[in-house]
């Protein structure tokens, strides 16, 4: 197994999800490459409470590579946390949409505003 | 909407107001006022106050013209005032004790699982309710959250500002909006599990 190879089998072995063959060799692998070893130490199963605390970072790739790896295996296991996150995306498209609308659509400013602006401008500056 | 949108008609209204040209202000005020009101509607929710910030971002923008520099980024700047001067009026005006957000967010047990995890129908979002109903909706949500975090929800969201500038609007610091911003989008989407979700078993 090469790291690459390792790099993406690794993050399931963390929640035992990966199979026999994969876990026997990314063990291997991870004996001989230091990199990789140190890579992967910093890799642990991610709690649901974890997961959804950081799915602002994790959305906008804030975060280390080794939490986005723990994540994107987390939502792949969990369908509660995958549903979240499928909301929470949502939920900041609608948010978006709410209030959005061409310009074309925004009400032009009232007259009487418009007059009581540029009376005010004609005072004295105080 | 933080629009930084280069306009030839802007850099040449900014020359005719720098060179105090008659009508020139009018213009500004009719071209960029319908927006900067929508700006401060939402910020506020009242149409009186609103106007309000609106004239007070206008006559800084008269008093500042002199001084500005940023050539066609007029809307930008104007944006800016307005938010600005929508939030300083918020400020004066509210002095309740701000309500908390603990219940709109998200709970776990011990083990760190959700304790109620939900699934949403997107089909019932995208097709039972018109763009318009669906707007309306989520926007009496957003009026439903606590109002520190729905102002921060509307000028990163909607404004399109962010965190630093949203941070030294508010006097708080970057990271303190990053939370509450996440914080409002879980409470945002509470509030709208009781219309798109039901529980997952």
């Amino acid at each position: 197994m090469n790291c690459h190879a390792f790099r993406k089998v690794a993050p399931a072995t963390v929640y035992d999800l990966a199979n026999a063959t994969d876990t026997l060799a990314s063990k291997e692998h991870s004996a001989q490459c230091d990199t990789c070893r140190s890579w992967f130490s910093q890799l642990r199963a991610k709690l649901c409470k974890e997961v959804i605390d950081e799915l602002a970072d994790y959305l906008e790739k804030l975060l280390p590579d080794a939490d986005l790896e723990s994540i994107n295996v987390h939502l792949q296991i969990c369908p509660g946390c995958r549903e979240y996150f499928e909301s929470y995306q949502t939920t900041i498209r609608l948010t978006e949409m709410a209030h959005g609308s061409d310009s074309s659509s925004i009400p032009p400013i009232p007259e009487d505003l418009v007059k009581s602006i540029l009376k005010a401008t004609k005072r004295p500056l105080s | 909407m933080g629009s930084d949108v280069i306009s030839e008609d802007d850099s040449r209204l900014v020359l005719r107001l720098k060179a105090n040209e008659n009508g020139a202000f009018e213009e500004l005020v009719r071209h960029h006022g319908g927006r900067m009101l929508a700006v401060a509607r939402r910020l506020l929710r009242n149409e009186e106050h609103a106007r309000d910030a609106v004239q007070e971002a206008m006559l800084q923008a008269f008093r500042g013209m002199s001084a500005f520099q940023g050539g066609a980024r007029l809307g930008s700047w104007l944006h800016r005032i307005v938010v600005n001067a929508a939030l300083m009026r918020g400020r004066a005006l509210s002095r309740r004790p701000e309500e908390s957000i603990d219940e709109l967010l998200p709970e776990f047990d011990a083990t760190g699982h959700q304790k109620r995890p939900m699934r949403w129908d997107r089909d019932a979002i995208g097709m039972d309710l018109e763009r318009r109903e669906l707007q309306d909706l989520v926007r009496s949500k957003i009026d439903q959250l606590p109002e520190s975090w729905r102002t921060v929800l509307i000028l990163r969201e909607i404004e399109g500002l962010d965190c630093e500038e949203t941070g030294k609007l508010l006097g708080v610091t970057p990271n303190a909006v990053k939370v509450r911003l996440h914080r409002a989008r879980q409470a945002l989407k509470t509030l709208l599990d009781g219309e798109f979700g039901d529980e997952l078993t």
